[in-house]
C-alpha cells in the first residue's frame, strides 16, 4: 500500500492484491469444502464410469448428486475467491485512477456486490421456502428439494461476510484509522 | 432510459471501475429486469442463479481443469520441454520453437489458457534467459501460444459454447478445434522464429542436445494424456464429462506413482485449488444466465439481431463486422463471459445465414484466444509478464507480430471451413 | 386495464413438434380475439428457468413465467398426482388416454392444479412414450435385462426400468444425445414425434418397441395472479383459445399413429428401423413385472385418483 498523501484522506486500495491475511474466518473453511466437493464430483464420475462398464447394476443417483455438488462446490470456491480477490475483473482503468476516485470504485464494487448476493439471499430463500411449503420433491430421487436448494442462498450469505470482511480490512478501516 | 440500454450501460460501467465481471453482469441483468419488467420478475434471480450451473455436462468444467492443474503439479511441463529440445536441437529460435510445442500439447490437458502459460513460462524461463532471448519476448510467445488451449480439446470455453446453441454435439466441436489448434500454433512458431532470426535471439543455445529416446520415455506419461483424452472421446467409450474424469485420475496416476511428484498434500492443494478457480468460472455462468435472461425476455437480443441484419445482407460483411465485435470484446472481457453474452445474440444470425455452428464455434474460439493475449485485459500476457517480471507494456511490440499471425491462420480458416469440419467429418460426427 | 406489454409463455419444445405448435396456435387465437390487448411469447426450450424443465412449474407459481404448457411429467416434482400419466400401463389406448383427460380424473387433476397456486386450462399431447435402443427388439421384459436406458422427470421411471431389470440413468437430453451416438447409453424413451423430429435413428436408436406405457399430456396453464388480473371476458377468451389450441396439438400429435393411419410408423420403419408391436399377451408380461410399481406408487399418486381412473378406462 502506497504512503498517504497529506490532504488526501483516502487510502491508496492495492486493487490487484490477492490473499486474505485479513480474514479472521480462515478461507481455508471454503478451500476444504470446495476440495471434498470436486473430490466427491470425481468420486461419483469415476464410480458411474467403473460400474457402468464392470457390473449391470445401477448407479442411477449420480446426476442428481454430482449436480448439487458442482452448485455447492461454485458458490465455497467463489467465496474463497471473494475473500482472496481473485475474481475476474478489469482492473487496467481501476489502476490507473487517482487514489480518491479508486477507492470510490472499489466501494461502489462493494455495494453493488453485497446488494447482488443479497438478492440471491433473498429469492433464493423464499424458493427454498416455497419448496419447503409445498413439499417439492426431486425429480432424480424423490428427496425434499429444499435440502438443496437451501445452500443457494446459504452460501451467498457466506459470500457477503467475505466480500465485507475484505472490504472491512481493505477499504473501510484503513480511511477510518488513516 | 430505455430498460436494454441500461442493462448494457450498467454492465460496461461495473465492468470499466473493475467490478467483478459475473457481479457486474448479474447486477445489470437484475437492474434491466427491475427497470424494464417488474418485481416479480426479479424473482427469476432465485430458481436461475442455481439451475445455470447445476447442469450436468458443465461438471466436466471443474473435471478439465482439475485436469490441467493435475499435469503441471505433475511436472510433466519439464519433461515435454527436455523431449521437444531432443527433438528440434540447439539452433536460432530453437527455444521459442519449444516454447510454441510444448503450449501446444499442454493445451491437449487442460481447458484453459492461463494456468498452461504459468507452467510452460516457469519451467522455459531460465534456459531461455541464458540463451539470449530478451523476457518480453519470451513471455508474449509463451502467453500466445497457451491461449490455443481453448482450441485444442479439451476446452472449457467450447463445452459452454455446446452448452448454450441446441443440439451440438461437443465431441464434433472438440475435433473441430484439433486442426485450427495445431494451425494456431504453426502461425506463432513462424513469427517467433523469424523474429528469433531476425533479432539473433537463441545464439546462445545450450549445445547439449538431450538424448532422444530417455527423454521420450520421461516424457511418454505427459504425452499419452492428450490421447487418452481424444481417444476417450472418439473411441465411444466415454462422454465428455466422463472422459474428464478418467484424464484426471490418469493426471493423478503420473503424478504419484510415475513421476512422483505428487502427495496426498498436493492432491488435496490441486483440489482445492481447481474448486476456487472453478468457483470463478461458474458464478460467471451463474449470474451472466441474469443478463442474458434480461435481455432475453426485454427484446434486446432480438433487437440487437435484428439491427445487425437490417443493415446489411452481405454475410461476408456481417461476419466480418462480428469478427471484429468479438475480437473488441476479447481485448476486455474473458473468454467465459463473451461466450455466455455473445452466443445468444448470434445464434439466429448463424442459423440466419445457415452457416455450420460447429465451425462458428472454432472460429469464435480463435478470437477469444487472440483476446487472452491483446491488450488492455490479457489473461495469459498478464501471467507471464508477472511471472518473467516485465512491465505489460514491453510486450506489445512483439504481441502485434503474434495477433497478425494467429490473424492469417484465422482467415485461412474462414475462407476455408473444411480445416475445421474435416475432422469431425471424418470421425463421422453429426455436424450442426 | 392493467395487462403487461408481454406475457411469457414456456414450453419445452418448440414447433415442428406438436407441443411447440399447440403453444403457438393459442398465442395466435388469443392474439386475435382480444385485438392484441394480451401479447404472449412463447419461450422454448425452458429458457425462463435456465432449461431444467423440473422448474418450470415452481417458475410459473412465483410469477416469474406467466403461462405454461407443460408437460406433466416436468410438473411431477411439484404436484405428486400428475404422477398418475407415468403409472405404468395403465392407459392401453387413445381413447383411455381421452377417458382421463376430458373425463371426472381431468376435472379432479384441474382441482389439485388451482390448489397448487395455477389455473389450469386445457390439454394438449406429448404423445405414448415408447421406449427404444441400439442393442435388441424388445418383445419381453427379459429383453430389457441390463439395457442403460435414460430416463428423465421422475423417481417413478427408475423404479419401473429397474423393475424391468434395465439400468435406468437420470440424464439431461444436452448429456443423453451424445451419451446414445457413443453407445455410453444404450436407449430412451420418449414419444415417437420426438424420435422422428430429432432423427433419433441417426444415434443408432434402431430398435423401437410400441408399447405405450406412459403417457404424457401436455396442460396449458396460468400464473394465478396474472389470471385473476384478467376480465372474465378475456378469461373465456384464453381458456377457450387454449381449447382449441390442445385439440389441434392432440390431432398433430396422433398423426401417423393412430390406428387407421400408421404413417409415421411406416416412416420410421423406411429408415430401416425395426418397430415392434406387442400383442395383447406380450404386453401383459410387461404389466406383470411393473405391478409392484404400480401399487407402491398408487399411495403416492392417491388411491381415489388411481381407483377413479381405472374406473373411467374401464368404462371408456
Ligand atoms: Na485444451
Ligand atoms: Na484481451
Amino acid at each position: 500500500m502506497s504512503p498517504q498523501k497529506s490532504g488526501d484522506p483516502a487510502p491508496d486500495p492495492d486493487v490487484t492484491e490477492t490473499g486474505a491475511d485479513h480474514a479472521r474466518v480462515p478461507v481455508k473453511i471454503e478451500e476444504a469444502l470446495g476440495a471434498a466437493a470436486l473430490a466427491a464430483i470425481c468420486l461419483i464420475s469415476l464410480g458411474n464410469v467403473v460400474v457402468r462398464y464392470a457390473t449391470n447394476a445401477s448407479f442411477a443417483f449420480t446426476e442428481e448428486f454430482s449436480v448439487f455438488l458442482l452448485v455447492f462446490m461454485t458458490f465455497v470456491g467463489a467465496s474463497a475467491a471473494f475473500a482472496t480477490n481473485e475474481h475476474i475483473r478489469i482492473t487496467f482503468f481501476l489502476e490507473r485512477f487517482p487514489p480518491r476516485l479508486r477507492w470510490l470504485a472499489e466501494l461502489v464494487t462493494l455495494a453493488v456486490t453485497t446488494a447482488m448476493f443479497a438478492m440471491i439471499v433473498w429469492y433464493g430463500g423464499r424458493v427454498t421456502y416455497d419448496e419447503w411449503y409445498w413439499g417439492e420433491t426431486s425429480p432424480g430421487l424423490g428427496n425434499p428439494v429444499w435440502l438443496y436448494t437451501i445452500w443457494l442462498p446459504l452460501l451467498s450469505v457466506a459470500i457477503i461476510c467475505r466480500v465485507w470482511g475484505r472490504g472491512w480490512a481493505k477499504l473501510l478501516r484503513p480511511r477510518r484509522d488513516g | 432510459m430505455d430498460p436494454n440500454v441500461l442493462l448494457l450501460l450498467v454492465f460496461v460501467a461495473l465492468m470499466l471501475i473493475g467490478t467483478p465481471i459475473a457481479v457486474a453482469l448479474g447486477f445489470a441483468g437484475a437492474a434491466g429486469i427491475y427497470v424494464g419488467l417488474d418485481l416479480t420478475a426479479l424473482g427469476m434471480i432465485g430458481p436461475n442463479t442455481y439451475a445455470a450451473v447445476a447442469k450436468y455436462p458443465l461438471i466436466a468444467i471443474p473435471l478439465f481443469i482439475l485436469t490441467g492443474m493435475v499435469f503441471e503439479r505433475s511436472g510433466v511441463a519439464a519433461r515435454l520441454v527436455e523431449f521437444a529440445q531432443s527433438l528440434i536441437g540447439p539452433r536460432r529460435g530453437g527455444l521459442a520453437l519449444v516454447a510454441v510445442i510444448v503450449c501446444l500439447i499442454m493445451g491437449g490437458m487442460s481447458g484453459s489458457g492461463p494456468a498452461d502459460a504459468a507452467a510452460v513460462i516457469t519451467v522455459m524461463l531460465p534456459s531461455m534467459i541464458k540463451a539470449g532471448y530478451p523476457r518480453p519476448f519470451t513471455a508474449s510467445v509463451v502467453a500466445a501460444s497457451a491461449s490455443t488451449a481453448i482450441l485444442i480439446p479439451p476446452s472449457v470455453a467450447m463445452i459452454i459454447y455446446s452448452v448454450i446453441v441446441p443440439g451440438l454435439d461437443l465431441r464434433a466441436l472438440f475435433a473441430a478445434g484439433l486442426v485450427p489448434g495445431l494451425l494456431v500454433g504453426l502461425a506463432i512458431a513462424v513469427p517467433a522464429l523469424l523474429l528469433s532470426r531476425r533479432h539473433d535471439f537463441g545464439r546462445d543455445e545450450d549445445p547439449d542436445r538431450p538424448a532422444i529416446w530417455p527423454s521420450f520415455r520421461r516424457a511418454l506419461p505427459g504425452l499419452m494424456a492428450p490421447v487418452i483424452i481424444l481417444g476417450g472421446l472418439r473411441s465411444g467409450l466415454f462422454t465428455p464429462t466422463e472422459t474428464a474424469v478418467v484424464a484426471v485420475f490418469y493426471g493423478l496416476l503420473v503424478g504419484t506413482l510415475l513421476y512422483r511428484t505428487m502427495g496426498l498434500r498436493e492432491i488435496y492443494e490441486v483440489l482445492a485449488e481447481a474448486a476456487k478457480i472453478s468457483g470463478v468460472v461458474m458464478l460467471i455462468i451463474s449470474l451472466a444466465g441474469l443478463f442474458a435472461w434480461a435481455g432475453s425476455t426485454m427484446g434486446a437480443f432480438d433487437a440487437t439481431t435484428a439491427a445487425l441484419l437490417s443493415v446489411t445482407d452481405n454475410e461476408w460483411l456481417i461476419l466480418l463486422f462480428l469478427m471484429i465485435l468479438l475480437l473488441l470484446a476479447g481485448m476486455v472481457l474473458d473468454g467465459v463471459s463473451i461466450y455466455l453474452i455473445a452466443v445468444p445474440l448470434l445464434i439466429p444470425i448463424v442459423q440466419a445465414f445457415d452457416w455450420s455452428f460447429v465451425w462458428f464455434g472454432v472460429v469464435m474460439a480463435i478470437l477469444v484466444a487472440m483476446g487472452q493475449f491483446t491488450p488492455p485485459v490479457a489473461v495469459n500476457l498478464m501471467v507471464t509478464a508477472k511471472i518473467a517480471r516485465v512491465p505489460l507494456e514491453s510486450t506489445f511490440r512483439w504481441v502485434g507480430w503474434l495477433l497478425l499471425g494467429m490473424a492469417v491462420a484465422l482467415a485461412l480458416i474462414v475462407l476455408f471451413p473444411e480445416l475445421a469440419l474435416w475432422l469431425p467429418r471424418v470421425l463421422g460426427y453429426r455436424i450442426t | 386495464q392493467d395487462y403487461k406489454d408481454e406475457y411469457r409463455v414456456s414450453t419445452v419444445v418448440p414447433a415442428p413438434f406438436p407441443w411447440g405448435i399447440a403453444a403457438d396456435r393459442w398465442v395466435e387465437l388469443v392474439a386475435e380475439r382480444t385485438d392484441g390487448r394480451i401479447n404472449m411469447k412463447v419461450y422454448p426450450g425452458v429458457q425462463l428457468v435456465q432449461g431444467d424443465q423440473t422448474r418450470e412449474f415452481t417458475a410459473m407459481r412465483r410469477g416469474i413465467i406467466d403461462m405454461a404448457v407443460g408437460s406433466t411429467i416436468n410438473w411431477s416434482p411439484q404436484v405428486q398426482e400428475l404422477n398418475l400419466f407415468s403409472m405404468p400401463f395403465l392407459m392401453p389406448d387413445y381413447a383411455a388416454l381421452d377417458a382421463l383427460t376430458q373425463g371426472p380424473v381431468g376435472e379432479r387433476i384441474f382441482e389439485i392444479l388451482r390448489e397448487n397456486g395455477v389455473e389450469p386450462l386445457a390439454w394438449a399431447e406429448n404423445g405414448f412414450r415408447e421406449v427404444t435402443n441400439s442393442v435388441r427388439p424388445i418383445r419381453r421384459p427379459e429383453d430389457m435385462e441390463g439395457l442403460k436406458m435414460r430416463v428423465v422427470g421422475s423417481p417413478i421411471f427408475n423404479d419401473m426400468f429397474s423393475a424391468m431389470g434395465a439400468n435406468p440413468t437420470q440424464m439431461s437430453w444436452a448429456d443423453a444425445q451424445p451419451a446414445l451416438t457413443t453407445g455410453a447409453v444404450d436407449g430412451q424413451e420418449n414419444p415417437l414425434t420426438i424420435y422422428s423430429v430429432l432423427n433419433m435413428h441417426e444415434l443408432g436408436q434402431t430398435n423401437v418397441t410400441l408399447w405405450h406405457y406412459v403417457a404424457d399430456p401436455l396442460i396449458f396453464a396460468v400464473n394465478q395472479e396474472v389470471w385473476e388480473s384478467f376480465t372474465p371476458e378475456d378469461q373465456e377468451i384464453l381458456r377457450q383459445a387454449a381449447i382449441e389450441a390442445g385439440a389441434l396439438g392432440i390431432e398433430v400429435a396422433r398423426e401417423g399413429l393412430t390406428e387407421d393411419d400408421q404413417s409415421l410408423v411406416e416412416e420410421i420403419r423406411g429408415y430401416g428401423v425395426e418397430v415392434v408391436t406387442l400383442t395383447d399377451e406380450e404386453r401383459q408380461a410387461f404389466v406383470d413385472v411393473t405391478r409392484p410399481v404400480y401399487e407402491e406408487w398408487t399411495a403416492t399418486v392417491g388411491e381415489d385418483l388411481v381407483r377413479m381412473a381405472e374406473e373411467s378406462i374401464a368404462n371408456r
